[in-house]
């Protein structure tokens, strides 16, 4: 599947060594590197900006939004914020775009591409779901990024391309208005904060929990800003970049010691044969459980 | 045992019907209501009598002298409120001497309050515009009607504006405004006959917000379904292992 890719920090033989013992050590693995981490704070940290100076415009009714912009200043200064913020989000994209040519074009290091969406994620998630609802005993096993992580990181792209365009829209209205229609300058006010509501609610719904109050996660998975995660953790979370690491390790080291590999979860093929049976097994289930309820 | 899974699979199917919910959550269209009956006013050259006249004084009831606002008859006879009767606007001026401006209600020919008595739609339209949110937001700059629309005693309507008084109208605040830039604001809410993109957009997003958001909590909320039944060990079967 995703066996090409090289995901290891770049560096020579012996700092891959040190850093080999290190994460053994630790009992961690890297997950993020430096740039990474600096990407999504920036985006975190624009993102609450403008949330906070955004909301209260398009809710402008609100006795709420009424005394928090007064007391930023007034709306000239809400805005002058919430522009800002809304270029740094952007310089923020331009500077991940320019990571990505440069990992993937000039370093030739294609880790990055395992956030391309495949058919396994369509599996990953039906199977979730049936795992959610106790139709499947067990978890799919995940890569490097989860279907979910998959869709966390598109939606930003979806959402980018969206409310930044619509906002230089607004923020430039008569000079777009010289290549557009007045119908669209006007579209451009509604998708620009609809669209924004949505990424508010996914992000406030969806990665919120996944990321701090989740049982398991609460009060917050540090990955994204430390870089590292607990292996044990990661071992459980992402079981097939897991092995693959072990792997590439396991062939890094001379062969005198070998290895305590864990074991691995039952390869899923993608036959048809299989699929079947898979179907089938949980149709049993299902309807095994509606007997013994009623 | 059998009870708790039981009611394992009511939570779901509640969280899945109140989620379907948002789908079928239509906005009832508010009935708009009657027509006040219009009071008999007295006719206006009555008052063109003194305010047809440029430059006149009177003396006020506390008995300061005050300059009589001046309405030019013509241009006012030719405006889209030419048919309107002074005291419609100018409610409380019957009396003589005129009680003060402020004493008598909304009257200020620039204040909206007084312009949305009939043209209820465009003020409402208006609050929901952006400058209705600059309104809200207590910005100075924000334009009240006049500002746009012009002397309220020589006012025509938009439709019959052409592109350049309406660049111009626009221009006073954002300079350099074009023909279609003027095209961005109506005084009516989006529908599919008047701005037909902001319409189709805003249904297209609040359908895509209410699908991933219900796709989102349903996610969660089986994430955490499965992690209580986990730890309670009993609201879904425990996990075994196959043999393939």
């Amino acid at each position: 599947m995703a066996t090409d890719l090289k995901l290891l920090p770049p560096g020579s033989a012996k700092a891959a060594a040190g850093r080999e013992r290190a994460m053994v050590a630790e009992e961690s693995v890297v997950r993020f590197d430096a740039h990474q981490r600096v990407q999504h704070f920036l985006m975190m940290s624009s993102f609450i900006v403008l949330a906070l100076t955004g909301l209260p415009q398009k809710f402008s009714d609100l006795g709420v939004s009424q005394w928090w912009v007064s007391s930023l200043g007034g709306l000239e200064t809400v805005r002058f914020i919430h522009r800002t913020a809304g270029l740094t989000m952007l310089a923020d994209c331009l500077y991940h775009l320019t990571y990505l040519s440069y990992r993937i074009g000039v370093q030739r290091r294609l880790g990055p591409l395992g956030m391309i969406p495949t058919p396994k994620d369509m599996r990953d998630a039906a199977r979730s779901i049936f795992y959610y609802l106790g139709l499947t005993p067990e978890k799919p096993s995940f890569g490097r990024y989860t279907y979910l992580e998959k869709f966390d990181y598109w939606a930003v792209f979806w959402g980018i391309a969206m409310i930044g365009t619509t906002g230089l829209i607004l923020m430039f209205a008569v000079d777009a208005a010289r290549v557009l229609s007045g119908g669209a300058i006007s579209a451009a006010l509604i998708v620009h904060g609809d669209e924004a509501l949505l990424a508010v609610g996914w992000i406030a719904v969806v990665h919120l929990f996944n990321v701090h109050l989740a049982p398991w996660a609460f009060p917050m998975n540090p990955a994204i800003f430390t870089g590292r995660m607990n292996a044990a953790r990661y071992a459980e979370e992402h079981p097939l970049e897991w092995q693959r690491l072990e792997a590439a390790r396991a062939k890094a080291r001379p062969p005198q010691a070998p290895p305590a590999h864990r074991p691995a979860p039952p390869d899923h093929g993608n036959t048809t044969l299989r699929t079947l049976k898979t179907w089938r097994r949980r149709l049993a289930a299902l309807m095994g459980r509606m007997r013994s309820a009623s | 045992m059998s009870m708790m899974r039981r009611l394992g699979w009511g939570t779901c199917l509640a969280v899945v019907l109140v989620s379907a919910g948002w789908f079928a959550w239509p906005l009832g269209a508010a009935a708009d209501p009657p027509e006040p009956a219009q009071p008999a006013h007295a006719p206006n050259s009555l008052c063109l009598i003194c305010h047809g006249q440029e430059g006149l004084t009177s003396k006020g009831e506390n008995g300061r002298e005050r300059t009589v606002h001046a309405v030019e008859a013509k241009p006012f006879a030719d405006s889209a409120h030419g048919g309107l009767a002074c005291l419609k606007c100018h409610p409380g001026q019957s009396r003589l001497p005129h009680p003060d401006r402020q004493a008598a209600g909304p009257a200020e020919p620039a204040g909206a309050v007084a312009c949305a008595n009939c043209h209820e739609e465009a003020s409402e339209a208006y609050m929901k515009s952006a400058h209705g949110t600059m309104v809200e937001l207590g910005d100075a700059r924000a334009p009240a009607c006049a500002d746009c629309h012009g002397n309220v005693h020589s006012i025509q309507p938009v439709e019959q504006w052409t592109d350049s008084q309406r660049a111009q109208a626009c221009g006073q605040c954002h300079k350099g405004a074009s023909a279609s830039f003027t095209k961005a604001l109506r005084h009516e809410p989006p529908s599919p006959n008047s701005l037909a993109a902001s319409y189709f957009a805003g249904r297209f997003l609040m359908i895509l917000t209410a699908a991933v958001l219900a796709f989102g909590i349903i996610h969660v909320e089986l994430q955490l379904l499965r992690w209580l039944a986990q730890r309670r060990g009993g609201v879904f079967r425990r996990p075994r292992t196959h043999g393939d």
